[in-house]
């Protein structure tokens, strides 16, 4: 009985010893410094969703490369294009490409990869989770591709198109191995780019594994291995991030700006942040009473304290305007955000009298955040007479009834889908705009139709710049949809690595490696 | 036995289609517009009318309701669920891949609640009264009133960020199971307890085991070869219809620790108006109730001959 008791303890004993070394040796696994050692970053959806998604991964883990990508204030930079030249009426573009570059299945890239990448392009509209891929959202008015020589190719149009460079911007012209393809250019695999990565792996739903490409063409990348884990829930994330079982976090509204400032109480994280082209807005019903009125839509705008928001609520992680063009974009032009209650308040009599108005107010299920805005916001309503009512929908549910005209006020946000400004304008502040007719926002100008007219036509940039100045202008005064603030790209990372740092899209990967 | 197991299976049929027919119909009345998700998967593009009503076209959207139904099923019925309008995935095949992840983490649950529930029953049935009784019956009220994803996140917590003994997500070896299994069986082992205990001391009043107990056999036999064979026939159907439960319960469970099974899928899909996957989903869970009750059904009558005998004495 006394051996068996003592058997007992000495089992208890060595199962504890073997659990705090198992727990040692996992604790400096995760802090040693080796370069060659696989790194562990975590996204919340599928960054390489595979062959059903139009690019197969995002372009933000370096596997394909576009012929034209951006720097960091949003200007067009050559990538695998090397050099362009636009012709003096604008429909003739000509692009040198980089010699001497082969593509992961050692494909080679020269003018006849572009020209399939073209002919898949122009084949049909294909969807994507990132952006469609649509010939004529990138290549409005495209007529011809044609082969120069092995390294030339050239685009010719049937209309001016002098901001080409802006629309075509990575997602625009990504270019893959024309192996990749079955005969409807559907993916048949791995993506085969020419980046300084390539997938080694891709498990849809739990993890896509990359290696460096030892035959980059350009500064090879840093780190050998590197493994984006998928996790759907944010809080999930943030537990990984503490126990070690990732290192990092990618990709937008990959983690929220409480869990983020929450994170780096601990010394062993940081945060990376940079300008986001997401835009946050409060779409208002233009087609019926009270907002059909810009006046009601400016004290709105007025009556609004912005930079409660951003501080309160975003954690100083957001960034207020009053003007509907995205800060990432070079057509941003900075435009006054005036918070005035007094101001409001007058406006708001002029047309209401001595009324009160009850609007329904539309938010998103499940976003704390946004609810907790909207609460904010309400209160600010009231002192002008606007009486709020706070109803949470999912998104699809929404859009119909924004589609509908069913509701006064309604959270919403956009992204630009590439850095031309028109694009906005366009959807938001034409008669015919898509976004302006899906959200009923009820705008309807014949002076901003007739200057996004002038701009489409405009071959010179400087003055292009200028009507869009006007246009934001314009939109800070009649206020199409009252913008809230621009959002942050927000990451955060664990001290043992290092050269983390935020981009517009996602992170430097290639530059990322272990601390010493 | 033959004869009660085909009775079992017809009578299945016009469950599964009425399964089929509110899921069906359940898609259709939802607001939103799949075309329009299926084309503004980006979030991003601008979508134009007659792209609108070409997909609309080519999803069969514009069908009369009926017509729509009678084509998904007539698939249905060759195993083709159609395609996903959100991603374009087969909707079969893709349930296919994940449903295993949703067998492995319900089939662990399972046997977490056989283990807890049914042993710790027994247990605290035997010792009705005392200190470990009272104890188990607190433990049980607290399993039962953890909501799941509280119970996960203080699991996460404890075992993973702080311990840091077992993996906060993902796929993997056994390890990976344990947290989410638990999280999802737990309410289950709660009530599994507690119906056991009280159908064990219901057993222990009845006039066989005071003979069995005067025959002078010992209690281990009295306790597993006699009370427990007849207490154990209402815990089997609960922990039936609990399996339910803990399928349907499963997409909380996936999602926070990131497991790739059909749970997860269809909660995505829900938000994104994706009429496919959803039906598909709903089939797929109606179809593995109805089996699982069948099951369940045919183990009662295994044990108890009354019931295969339709309720005649012996």
């Amino acid at each position: 009985m006394k051996m068996r008791k003592c058997f007992k303890r000495l089992t208890a004993l060595m199962l504890t010893m073997a659990l705090v070394f198992s727990m040692n040796t996992f604790v400096s696994c995760t802090h040693a410094a080796e370069n060659e050692k696989e790194i562990v970053l975590g996204d919340y959806r599928n960054i390489a969703p595979g062959v059903e998604d139009a690019y197969y991964c995002s372009v933000i883990i370096y596997v394909w490369e576009p012929l034209i990508t951006m720097d960091a204030d949003g200007q067009p930079v050559g990538k695998l294009a090397k050099d362009w030249t636009m012709s003096e009426d604008g429909k003739t573009w000509t692009f040198k490409l980089q010699e001497g570059i082969t593509f992961h299945d050692g494909e080679p890239f020269n003018a006849d990869a572009v020209l399939f990448n073209f002919d898949r392009m122009r084949y049909e509209i294909k969807t994507s989770g990132f952006y469609n891929l649509n010939v004529d959202s990138f290549y409005p008015n495209l007529d011809q591709v044609n082969k120069i020589d092995d390294y030339t190719v050239e685009l010719t149009f049937t209309e001016p198109a002098p901001s080409l460079l802006y629309t075509m911007t990575n997602f625009g012209s990504a270019m893959y191995s024309p192996k990749c393809f079955d005969e409807e250019y559907n993916f048949t695999g791995i993506a085969q780019g020419t980046g300084p990565f390539k997938i080694i792996e891709n498990v849809k739903d739990e993890y896509v594994l990359l290696e460096r490409n030892e035959n980059y063409w350009g500064e090879k990348a840093k780190a050998k291995t590197i493994r984006i884990k998928t996790i759907p829930d944010v809080d999930t994330r943030f537990s990984a991030m503490k126990s070690g079982e990732i290192l990092g976090v990618i990709d937008l509204k990959a983690i929220t700006p409480s869990l983020a400032t929450e994170l780096v109480k601990d010394e062993n994280f940081a945060i990376t942040t940079t300008d986001s082209t997401m835009i946050d807005f409060l779409c208002l019903n233009g087609n019926k009473a009270p907002f059909d009125d810009v006046r009601m839509r400016q004290a709105v705008s007025l009556a609004i304290d912005r930079n409660a928001i951003a501080e309160n609520i975003y954690l100083g992680y957001a960034s207020p305007t009053s003007n509907i063009l995205n800060y990432s974009t070079p057509f941003y032009t900075e435009q006054p955000v005036e918070h005035d209650i007094e101001k409001a308040k007058e406006l708001a009599a002029e047309v209401l009298g001595d009324e009160r108005v009850s609007v329904r107010y539309l938010v998103q299920e499940g976003n704390t955040e946004q609810k907790l805005e909207a609460e904010l916001i309400s209160a600010l309503l009231s002192e002008i007479g606007i009486d709020v009512s706070i109803e949470t929908y999912d998104w699809a549910t929404m859009k119909e009834m924004m589609k509908n005209g069913d509701y006064n006020i309604a959270r919403g946000q956009q992204g630009l889908s590439n850095m031309e400004a028109i694009t906005i304008f366009k959807r938001f502040m034409s008669s015919e705009g898509d976004q302006n007719m899906n959200y009923s926002l009820g705008v309807k100008d014949e002076n901003i139709d007739a200057l996004i007219r002038e701009a489409d036509a405009e071959l010179n940039m400087e003055r292009r710049q200028e009507i869009y100045t006007q246009l934001q202008e314009i939109s800070v005064d009649i206020q199409p949809v009252v913008p809230l603030f621009n959002e942050k790209t927000l990451m955060v990372y664990n001290k043992a690595l290092e050269g983390y740092e935020a981009q517009i899209y996602g992170i430097d990967l290639p530059n990322i490696c272990w601390a010493e | 036995m033959g004869k009660y197991c085909i009775k079992r299976l017809i009578s299945a049929v016009p469950v599964l289609l009425g399964i089929s027919m509110i899921a069906f119909i359940l898609g259709i009345i939802t607001p939103g517009d799949p075309a329009m998700m299926a084309l503004s998967r980006d979030g991003i593009s601008e979508v134009t009318e007659e792209q609108l009503e070409e997909k609309r076209e080519e999803l069969g959207l514009n069908d009369p309701v009926a017509v729509q139904y009678l084509r998904w099923l007539s698939n249905a019925l060759r195993g083709d669920l159609g395609r996903s309008y959100a991603d374009n995935t087969q909707v079969s095949g893709e349930l296919l891949r994940r449903l295993p992840v949703t067998l492995k983490l319900s089939a662990c649950s399972l046997i977490c609640v056989i283990i807890f529930g049914i042993a710790g029953g027994i247990w605290s049935a035997s010792k009705a009264g005392k200190a470990a009784d009272s104890c188990i019956k607190l433990i049980t009220n607290l399993l039962l009133s953890f909501p799941s994803f509280w119970l996960a996140i203080i699991l996460i917590i404890v075992f993973a960020e702080n311990w840091k003994i077992l993996p906060t997500n993902g796929m993997g070896g056994i390890r990976h199971m344990i947290l989410p299994s638990i999280t999802l069986s737990a309410a289950t082992i709660g009530m599994t307890v507690r119906l056991m205990r009280s159908s064990m001391l219901t057993e222990f009043g009845k006039q066989y085991m005071l003979a069995a107990n005067a025959k002078g056999i010992s209690r281990i036999k009295v306790l597993f070869a006699h009370a427990l064979p007849n207490a154990i026939i209402p815990v089997i159907t609960l922990i039936g219809n609990y399996m339910g439960g803990i399928l349907g319960g499963s997409f909380v469970v996936e999602n926070i620790f990131s497991l790739p099974g059909i749970g997860s899928y269809v909660l995505g899909a829900i938000h994104s108006r994706d009429y496919p996957v959803i039906q598909g989903y709903v089939l797929v869970m109606g179809f593995t109730y109805v089996l699982i009750s069948l099951v369940i059904d045919l183990l009662c009558a295994m044990i108890q001959p009354k019931i295969r005998l339709g309720g005649k004495d012996l």
